[in-house]
């Protein structure tokens, strides 16, 4: 009987939140962890469906079964939280993609990450490097100077431009010298160091200025 | 109230009405950043500082810990990863600075398929990063929404 009542109770579980098999995506360590801190919270919160002891936990189904329904947490900032995803998606969707472009140098998906969001900043100046680092300077300055255009119209503080700039052209690396376009290249990281000093009076963004001037000077093509 | 206006368009759910359409891009580089001065991995991991509409003050960090993208925990040994982590992104100086009220994690594994939000305010998170709030009381704290065959899957006899 008990056994029966177990299994009944999850087979309702399961037909009110239209559970799917799945999750066979996670590492089993990220999948254990997940789970078992999950578990703990929905033991902690009555919303566990089985108890210690294996049985079935008919409050928690309740419980489930309610926000299963309703969707609620009962205060309805904390859903609009957890909810928050679907203002996010196209988002995030992009950002995989300008991810993906800025990992593997690939312009083509960040072209695609700039057509859903044209107006992001970010992806205009790591768009910029790329093509400037791709020796393409006529894309590098049309997207910089949309990246700054883009900055003003905003009100963005313009550290954030000036920091971002500087991660996308870290992220180019040592090959920097080798490039064809190291001059100009290191001209725009002391450029946008110079700016970070100007404007936050922080002395350390001046600390490497010397060695890149000789290197613009001394080891570029 | 019924769903369907919401289904049909005509109505915007409470995340469209409760946040600006555009998240505070500045906040996620400086998020990001500081982190990375930590030593944290930030692959896979996509910050979005979402400012409340309407003129109230504050805003929510919504965090995306993207399997598919290379996210881990910094120790998977830790069965408290999940905490530390929302506590790590609480107690950023950015955040703070940024006015996060509320901090969230949103695990997805490699196929992209939601596993858990889990998210509370931010002052509960430091009160009991810093010790001056139990687990137990913490979880109460904590509002979430969990994919429960992840749990399903080897989890219930």
């Amino acid at each position: 009987m008990r056994r029966y009542l177990r299994w009944l109770c999850l087979g309702l579980l399961m037909a009110l939140i239209g559970l799917q098999p799945g999750c066979d995506g996670l590492t089993p360590s990220d999948r254990a962890l997940v789970r078992s801190f999950a578990e703990d919270w929905m033991r902690s919160r009555n919303m566990h469906p089985t108890n210690e002891d294996g049985s079935p936990n008919l409050v928690a189904a309740l419980n489930i079964g309610r926000r299963a329904i309703t969707g609620r947490s009962g205060n309805a900032e904390v859903d609009a939280v957890l909810d928050a995803y679907e203002v996010l998606s196209n988002l995030h969707e992009a950002d995989k993609l300008m991810e993906q472009g800025r990992r593997d140098g690939d312009p083509d998906a960040m072209d695609q990450a700039i057509a859903r969001r044209p107006e992001d900043w970010t992806y205009r100046t790591s768009r910029a490097t790329l093509a400037l680092a791709s020796g393409d300077v006529e894309s590098w300055q049309a997207q910089q100077d949309k990246a700054e255009e883009i900055v003003v119209e905003r009100n963005i503080d313009p550290v954030w431009y000036h920091e971002q700039s500087l991660r996308d052209y870290d992220r180019l690396g040592a090959d920097v010298l080798t490039n064809p376009q190291c001059k100009l290249i290191l001209e725009r990281v002391i450029y946008h160091r110079l700016q970070l000093v100007n404007l936050t009076g922080d002395t350390a963004y001046a600390m490497p200025l010397e060695g890149l001037i000789d290197a613009r000077d001394m080891q570029c093509p | 109230m019924s769903p369907l206006p919401q289904s049909w368009g005509l109505r915007r759910s409470p995340a469209e009405r409760a946040f600006e359409p555009e998240p505070d891009r500045a906040a996620s580089v400086a998020l990001t950043l500081e982190l990375e001065e930590a030593g944290i991995d930030t692959r896979g991991l996509f910050l979005y500082v979402l400012p409340y509409a309407d003129g109230q003050q504050g805003a929510v960090l919504y965090a995306v810990l993207d399997d598919a993208e290379g996210f881990r925990f910094p120790d998977r040994r830790n069965p408290d990863a999940v905490l530390d982590y929302l506590a790590l992104l609480a107690v950023a100086e950015t955040t703070s600075a940024s006015g996060v009220q509320q901090v969230a994690v949103d695990y997805r594994d490699s196929s992209g398929n939601q596993i858990a939000v889990l998210t509370a305010p931010t002052q509960a998170i430091v009160a009991f990063a810093q010790g001056q709030m139990s687990r137990e009381d913490f979880m109460q704290e904590l509002e979430g929404k969990i994919d429960l065959a992840s749990l399903t899957i080897g989890g219930v006899p």
